[in-house]
């Protein structure tokens, strides 16, 4: 198993090496809006419009990540080959969404890090933003793990339309979803049953198609 | 141990709406070096894709290693070898990679072996796979599956794509290596000379079935061509059983009918032919014969 992870890194690497880089520029621009406190308003704009671009960034990267994985696959016929090893189907497909939880983890990493150093700094209300804080990592990581869980579910086709468009429709509803509701225990439930859905179709069309 | 490493049971397979295979039964004792022959589309690959586990049949069930293929396991795969027609590998890795992950996926490796196959083939190790010569994927492809030891090695028309000299070395190391220990081989090909060099069973697929199933002796005992010349014009009316193909051309007949016994014989000999000879058949002209299209089906077996 740790050899089929090992290898979907490797074949992967420029989207986590991409992860940790926008990790780190997310953890600079936290520690750059927590020193801007009551500053300019053209600041505040600034950064605002920043952060929906890195966002906008990182939907498309954890998206591209699941479909690249999936399509490259049936391009390249790997699944076809590593299934001639002594491998099973549902070994290479867990080591796939292994990978996929390590990019999400890799890319919220540092800004979780760097929100609990800067939160040892206030003094009021600190337990409740520390819960929100919490709510909030909750739900981006599983927004984050529900966009790829996407890709992977839009990229076993042969189309190319599908993969690339599909996977962007869906997230950009399941974020709107997730916006709407802010962060909460709702928000989480919805974002759980559309990650276990994603899987269990991704799962179940992996295991009966045929592998060309 | 059950005596039998390849089951084919009532195998049916539909692309596209259309039958590619019509219900094969076919079993292949262990030791066996079993020939499947086929033209080019007729379903060699589709059967041995459905044994691996890699596509599914319509309806029948196929076993290796007494394992339903819809359900290898990992540990039954690492006793079975696999030589892709074409020998599709990861074609963006390098090969030191490839090797690497075989090795480390493969429950069992032989790692003298596997240098010493390496030494021969004189294999680049860190060229890409996609800059490989046919040849070179062929041999690679070979030593990656050898290396695991199998019991059971499948070869999918291993040959393609290579010339003859690189053919015969090709398969004379691959028999030479895996007879010693009297592992299993079943071994697609479209070129007979192949399987005629290698097999000690043959099967001949033609029109979705299995047209021939027995030893190439037997096949070629069994498989009789004649050369009857009438006085007249050849009759129409002479029909014999299992006949495979028949051919009039004035007074020349020609029949090609399978299990030629004294019956059909006298049968034939009530139409007081001038002249019968036997013509001699090679694999080929069976093949060919077996093969034919919109030919009257019949079995061996």
């Amino acid at each position: 198993m740790f050899t089929l992870i090992k290898r979907e890194v490797e074949d992967h690497i420029v989207y986590f090496t991409a992860a940790i880089v926008f990790s780190l520029v997310i953890s600079l621009m936290m520690i750059l809006s927590s020193y801007n406190k009551g500053g300019s308003e053209e600041f505040g704009v600034v950064f605002s419009l920043f952060y929906f671009l890195l966002s906008a960034v990182v939907i498309i990267g954890l998206c591209a990540l699941g479909t690249s994985q999936m399509y490259t696959d049936r391009n390249r016929k790997i699944s076809a080959f590593l299934s001639t090893l002594p491998v099973s189907r549902n070994q290479i497909l867990a080591a796939r969404i292994i990978t996929g939880l390590l990019a999400v983890l890799v890319l919220l990493a540092a800004p979780a890090i760097t929100t609990k150093i800067l939160l040892r700094s206030l003094s009021a209300e600190k337990a409740m933003i520390e819960q929100l804080s919490l709510d909030i990592f909750s739900m981006l990581f599983l927004a984050g793990f529900g966009i790829y869980c996407t890709g992977l579910m839009c990229g076993f086709s042969s189309s190319k339309i599908v993969p690339t468009l599909g996977s962007l429709v869906l997230s950009v509803v399941l974020l709107t979803i997730i916006i709407i509701k802010g962060p909460g225990t709702e928000a989480g439930l919805i974002l759980s049953v559309y990650i276990t859905s994603c899987l269990v179709y991704t799962w179940r069309r992996f295991n009966t198609t045929a592998l060309i | 141990m059950s005596e039998d490493v390849i089951v084919i049971d009532g195998l049916v397979k539909f692309y596209d709406g259309r039958c590619i295979i019509d219900g094969i039964d076919l079993k292949v004792p262990r030791g066996c070096i079993y020939g499947l022959l086929g033209r080019n589309g007729i379903g060699k690959t589709t059967i041995i894709r459905i044994l691996l586990g890699l596509d599914f049949p319509t309806r029948g069930r196929t076993y290796l290693l007494e394992q339903d293929s819809k359900e290898l396991t990992p540990k039954t795969k690492g006793r079975i070898g696999y030589v892709a027609e074409g020998h599709n590998m990861i074609s963006s890795y390098r090969v030191s990679r490839l090797i690497k992950i075989c090795k480390e996926l493969s429950g069992r490796w032989n790692d003298d072996f596997f240098n010493h196959l390496i030494e021969i083939f004189r294999l680049p190790m860190e060229r890409l796979i996609r800059e490989l010569s046919t040849g070179m994927r062929a041999e690679l492809n070979l030593a990656l599956s050898m290396a695991t030891e199998p019991e059971l090695l499948i070869l999918d028309d291993p040959t393609l794509g290579l010339d003859t000299v690189a053919r015969r070395q090709f398969l004379e190391l691959a028999v030479d290596l895996l007879q010693k220990d009297g592992r299993t081989i079943l071994f697609c090909s479209h070129i007979l000379g192949d399987v005629e060099r290698i097999a000690d069973r043959i099967g001949i697929l033609a029109g979705g079935k299995l047209a021939a199933d027995c030893s190439l002796e037997e096949l070629k005992k069994r498989i009789k061509k004649l050369r009857l010349i009438f006085a007249e014009k050849a009759p129409a009316e002479l029909h014999l059983t299992e006949v495979i193909n028949q051919q009039s051309s004035g007074r020349e007949m020609i029949i090609t009918a399978a299990n030629m016994n004294e019956q059909k014989m006298a049968v034939i000999k009530t139409f007081k032919p001038e002249s019968c000879e036997e013509i001699p058949m090679s694999l080929e002209d069976i093949f060919i014969e077996c093969t034919r299209p919109r030919q009257k089906q019949m079995f061996i077996d």
